[in-house]
């Protein structure tokens, strides 16, 4: 096979599964070289992103093992066979860096061609916050580490710079590809006090692009209202920008969802407003609605919207389901609008769990 | 138009020479030469008694292979389109993918040297299928029957079952 010409030799490997291609790079030398080259891996990438056959991770929280109340990934490829009943078995991911506990949980931080942004969260360091819709007041544990969660392999990003205050209130988080220098981004935006009884509320964003070893840091560039993200739903990434979904005016009766984005390139800030004011219910399970509203929304940047279609998965084992956020493929994703990481745990049945992801996600091209 | 399914009116068929890289020369239908992207480009141009091609590159067992493979099709596509025509069914697809399916299923060199015929003519359908027939192989084999159905040698640097 090495004497191939490499076109061809990269066009049989484009048609392997997943787990095939991966135990394939054990064959030898030339094919590790060849399935590992970043030619390889952009080709991998042009395909995934013409196809609707995506592989993805889910997400799950698994609160029945234990006390432990943390995350568990689960690999689910498409073009696996099915199993006698029609099913594709998820693969637990098993993250080398991770060790659930009872005070730490796993947070992925974004996911962009394939690739996750992942750590952990101690809850020991955090001081939780007031608000019901949001649930992590504690910056994420250093090293953050982007993951690829079919090879398992590895790179901790530089620690980034915690700041000199009394207490976070709030953090966000992304992760994603600016095309035009091909680099790879995580962004960190957080709101902070110096003085606890003071209201004044500072921030700073820091970005670290893959390669380098610092993170770089701007204070008090970032939007304001970006302290109001539903982390919950997680961020967007489309489009070589970061978009994270905002209520303004959270606490009054117009309290309508703004969009905030942040561009990778030129790492600024901007706002897309939505159209129409929503209601926010005091009760979470109302976000589904806000977040169907942002899939509308997202036609408007002239992006192609689809829903998941979970019909196959089925995690063993579990006899409920409660989180399924992150999209991805091995080397190819698009990124997925998270889901709301408390709404009521749902029945793992199938058709229950496609509704939820009608209801609630939305696959962002 | 009816007086064409009378062989006698048909016209001689024009022939194309090919010339293997051992030297062998293979008369050939114009059509059926054809269906290399690379002869057709430029075919024109080129002067009628001077269809001749020498393809240094295709040994001239690939060679037989190969335009047994065009004839195939070029044949089949026919009787698709007069069954198409006269709106009478025929399985000739299917006929023609299962024909191909045996077609593919040769040893490893083999296949190989299609691959590489295959590429250098241009022939598009054929490259699909001697590649999805080598991904085919590959697909469900551990490393270890990988090396010993291509003949690779054991170099690797990982251990297949680190990760499992």
């Amino acid at each position: 096979m090495n004497k191939l010409p490499r076109d061809i030799v990269h066009d049989i490997f484009s048609r392997l599964p997943i787990r095939c291609l991966c135990l394939s790079r054990c064959v030898c030398k030339n094919w590790y070289n060849t399935i590992s080259s970043p030619s390889f891996t952009t080709l991998q990438i042009k395909i995934a992103s013409n196809e609707n056959n995506h592989h993805f991770l889910l997400n799950h929280k698994n609160s029945l093992v234990g006390r432990s109340d943390s995350h568990q990934l689960y690999f689910v490829e498409n073009d696996e066979d099915l199993d006698a009943n029609g099913l594709r078995k998820p693969i637990k991911v098993d993250i080398p860096f991770f060790n659930a506990s009872n005070m730490s949980d796993l947070i992925v931080m974004g996911s962009c061609n394939g690739l996750l942004c992942v750590s952990n969260v101690d809850w020991r360091c955090g001081v939780q916050s007031g608000r019901r819709y949001k649930n992590l007041s504690t910056l994420p544990s250093n090293p953050i580490y982007i993951f690829n969660p079919v090879t398992l392999e590895q790179l901790p990003l530089p620690m980034f710079i915690y700041p000199e205050c009394m207490k976070i209130e709030e953090f966000s988080f992304g992760f994603g590809f600016d095309v035009v220098k091909q680099q790879y981004k995580a962004v960190l935006v957080m709101f902070y006090k110096y003085d606890v009884m003071s209201d004044y509320v500072e921030n700073e964003v820091q970005v670290c692009t893959m390669g380098n070893t610092t993170w770089s840091r701007e204070i008090g560039g970032v939007l304001d209202i970006l302290i109001n993200a539903y982390l919950s739903l997680s961020y967007v990434f489309v489009d070589g920008s970061l978009h994270w979904i905002v209520m303004k005016d959270p606490d009054s009766p117009t309290c309508r969802s703004v969009i905030v984005s942040f561009q990778l390139g030129v790492e600024e800030f901007t706002t897309i407003s939505t159209p129409k004011s929503i209601v926010m219910n005091q009760e979470g399970r109302e976000w589904s609605e806000i977040l169907g509203q942002a899939i509308c929304y997202t036609e408007e940047f002239g992006v192609k919207s689809r829903s998941l279609d979970v019909d196959e998965i089925h995690a063993p084992g579990c006899n409920s389901i409660e989180v399924v956020p992150i999209v991805a493929s091995f080397i190819s994703i698009k990124s997925a609008c998270g889901m709301a990481r408390h709404t009521e745990k749902l029945p793992l049945r199938q058709v229950e769990v496609k509704d939820h992801h009608r209801k609630f996600g939305c696959c962002l091209q | 138009m009816k007086d064409s399914f009378n062989p006698s009116i048909e016209p001689p068929k024009k022939t194309v020479t090919l010339v293997s890289s051992d030297g062998y020369d293979f008369e050939v239908e114009e059509e059926v030469a054809l269906e290399s992207q690379v002869i057709k480009d430029g075919f024109e141009d080129k002067a009628v008694d001077d269809r001749e091609y020498l393809l240094f590159n295709v040994h001239s067992d690939t060679l037989e292979l190969i335009i047994k493979y065009c004839e195939k099709h070029v044949s089949s596509r026919k009787s698709i389109s007069a069954a198409a025509a006269s709106s009478s069914s025929s399985n000739g697809e299917e006929a023609l993918k299962e024909w191909d399916e045996h077609f593919i299923s040769v040893d490893t060199n083999t296949l190989y040297d299609i691959l590489m015929a295959a590429d250098y003519l241009n022939i598009k359908s054929l490259l699909d299928l001697a590649i999805q027939k080598v991904a085919d192989t590959i697909h469900g084999r551990s490393p270890e029957q990988i090396r010993k159905k291509f003949n690779i040698e054991n170099d690797s640097i990982i251990d297949p079952w680190a990760s499992e």
